[in-house]
């Protein structure tokens, strides 16, 4: 497999905080990753590593092959399309699409102008007087139509609504058909990415919770659901990441694979099955308290 | 197309900042004063010192320059390296145009006495004292100066933020203090006199150019620790 | 976007299954040009590789063959595999589960098959 990202026991601290914790992992070429977490799990931190605007305090971490502060050779195939971005007062949208246009060797402009139509944006106005929403799309538009063989989007969104954003999820995946990259998609819609993803790494309190591929997060938790009593028996022995009682009536989700031996199982014991979605597991996973996160099978 | 080019082009997209206001704000005080002379009928010439607001708007420039375009441009993936290169070549090409258009405007004011009204807002005594390429250079470098001083200053806030500033202005302000204590104590003032004495602008503005380099490499140093 | 597609289970199992249904329902005849992985993940909002892996699990099993640089067909004889195989999964998913409700009712194995003898006809 052909490594894009390889970080190795990378750290990040800020004094006594440490955003990042000895994280290792692996982005493989030409796959969609979406890098989930809750705020503050340190997402944004990974992202900045990478891309050599902040420095990490330890650890090894190569892009392409290479390090990437000051490198070229790095940045020049990659994108970094962030919520914060800031753009100079003076400029107007078109500016700023003339100078990624100028700045990034993959642009492509007919695409970016189709994506400007999309979006309705106004390319005579000034960014600072953009709507939130609009400013998200010039940020969309330079992620996509730089065509960087790795292109980072973190929370590329705020203020878009689902029209806006349904654009972007399809003209992602047009494109990315067309021109396969690697592309690492941070957000907390994760019901409406997840089946764009071909991967999932879930950040928690600055560790690696989860990496794995979506598919196979699919099913890997289900919720069961019945008598107290009969709950219990069940779930005595099996991972469990969330549940919640009413009466004499207890839920409870488990982290494991649904078997068809374990369904037979436990519709004799005359109990209810719902499937768990990525987004509510990933809810569940990192909702624990302190005691209950252990390592995850 | 290389990235250092496309630094400049980056910074050349904002004509406002770099040529129309400080164009705007020398001329409009150009046009005050020669109503004003106009108004004046005495044979005296009117020399005035408009001329220093186009030297204090580089440096403002400076400042609010790097400040908005520093995480723009590494949002565009450029390195840090090139961003300094860029911009300190769209200084001295603005420097060095807005150079030759003062020296220019000097020997037309000069030429015309004073717009025909003896009004020296270009033309001043001591700074353009020597020839037209003399004139160039002390134009040019005092701009340099003043644009790659507040490009410091803004690195000094982009690396160390607030606290920077405030430390360095403390420091400086007390080393400020001491020296003057110092300079009266050892009476060196008249060492400052004497380098100052028959010193011609030209020859300062000649050794302003190194400090000038020398500054704006301390500026990319702190650039280059810089986060966004 | 998303059409039919749950969040319950492995997507390329589901994108597995869609082509089975389509083949066993006369959609897609033997040697007929199965839908590209592209068309797939666009129509269903899917990521193309989740599509692809869902199409080379039927490749594994000889229900569809690659040409290559033309695409994916059904394999000849496919459609009578997968009935056999569609036919082992009905019994457990359905008949067994069938069996278990019929116990807890009381309802015995003679009654159950006069049932779908008599009554189960007009359905």
């Amino acid at each position: 497999m052909n490594a894009i990202v390889e970080a190795k026991r990378l750290t990040k601290s800020y004094g006594s905080f440490t955003a990042v914790n000895d994280v290792s992992f692996t982005i493989e070429a030409n796959k969609i990753y979406g890098l989930l977490g809750r705020n503050g799990a340190g997402k944004t931190t990974i992202m900045h590593l990478i891309t050599a605007q902040l420095f990490a305090s330890g650890g090894e971490l190569l892009v392409f092959g290479e390090e990437p502060f000051e490198n070229n050779k790095v940045l020049k195939q990659t994108c970094f399309i962030k919520e914060s971005q800031k753009y100079p007062d003076t400029f107007r949208v078109k500016d700023v699409l003339e100078t990624a246009a100028i700045l990034f060797p993959n642009w492509d402009a007919g695409f970016a102008e189709r994506l400007v139509a999309d979006f309705n944006l106004p390319l005579k106005r000034r960014v600072k007087k953009l709507s939130r929403g609009m400013l998200s799309s010039v940020g969309i538009i330079i992620g996509l139509a730089s065509r960087a063989p790795l292109t980072i989007f973190d929370e590329p969104y705020l203020g878009l609504d689902a029209v806006a954003r349904n654009i972007f999820y399809e003209r992602l995946m047009e494109d990315y058909s067309e021109h396969p990259r690697t592309v690492i998609l941070s957000t907390h819609l994760i019901d409406e990415v997840s089946r764009l993803l071909e991967h999932v790494i879930v950040i928690d309190g600055g560790k690696i919770m989860l990496d794995e591929e979506a598919d196979s997060l699919r099913g890997r938790a289900y919720t069961v659901s019945g008598p107290v009593a009969k709950i219990e028996s069940y779930m005595a022995g099996k991972q469990v990441i969330h549940q919640e009682s009413l009466g004499g009536f207890k839920s409870v989700t488990l982290f494991e694979r649904l078997g068809v031996t374990e369904q037979k199982q436990a519709e004799a014991l005359g109990l209810q099955f719902a499937p768990v979605t990525i987004q509510q597991l990933i809810v569940y996973l990192t909702n624990r308290g302190p005691e209950q996160k252990g390592v995850l099978r | 197309m290389n990235t250092v080019q496309g630094v400049v082009k980056m910074h050349m997209k904002d004509r406002v900042s770099w040529f129309y206001l400080p164009w705007i704000i020398v001329l409009s005080s150009f046009v005050v004063n020669l109503f004003i002379a106009g108004l004046v009928t005495t044979e005296d010439q009117l020399v005035t010192g408009g001329l220093a607001s186009i030297f204090v708007y580089a440096m403002v420039s400076g400042i609010i320059g790097v400040h908005h375009t520093f995480a723009f441009a590494l949002g565009l993936s450029v390195r840090r390296r090139d961003y300094f290169s860029g911009s300190m070549m769209m200084i001295a090409m603005t420097s060095v145009g807005t150079g030759l258009l003062l020296t220019l405007l000097s020997y037309i004011e000069m030429w015309s006495d004073g717009w025909g009204v003896d009004l020296f807002f270009f033309h001043l005594p001591y700074i353009t004292d020597g020839n037209a390429v003399q004139q160039f250079i002390v134009f040019t470098s005092f701009l340099l100066f003043m644009y790659i001083f507040g490009w410091g200053i803004s690195s000094l806030f982009r690396r160390f933020g607030k606290t920077g500033l405030y430390t360095m202005s403390i420091v400086s302000l007390l080393i400020g203090t001491l020296l003057v204590y110092a300079f009266i104590y050892w009476g060196w003032w008249n060492g400052v006199h004497d380098f100052f004495e028959g010193r011609s602008a030209f020859n300062l503005g000649l050794l302003l150019l190194p400090v000038s380099v020398v500054l704006s490499f301390v500026g990319y140093a702190l650039l280059r620790r810089s986060t966004v | 976007m998303g059409n039919q597609i749950d969040d319950s289970r492995p997507i390329f199992v589901q994108i597995a299954e869609r082509i089975e249904d389509d083949i066993l329902e006369g959609g897609l005849p033997e040697d007929s040009q199965v839908p590209s992985t592209n068309q797939f993940a666009s129509f269903y909002g899917i990521n193309p590789a989740t599509a692809a892996k869902g199409v080379n699990l039927l490749v594994d099993q000889e229900i569809l063959y690659k040409k290559r640089g033309i695409g994916m067909f059904v394999a000849s004889g496919a459609k009578v595999k997968l009935m056999e195989k569609r036919k082992e999964q009905f019994f457990e998913q359905y008949v067994i589960a069938m069996i278990r409700e019929a116990e807890k009712l009381g309802i015995t194995k003679e009654q159950l098959t006069e049932m779908i003898r008599e009554r189960g006809s007009s359905v």
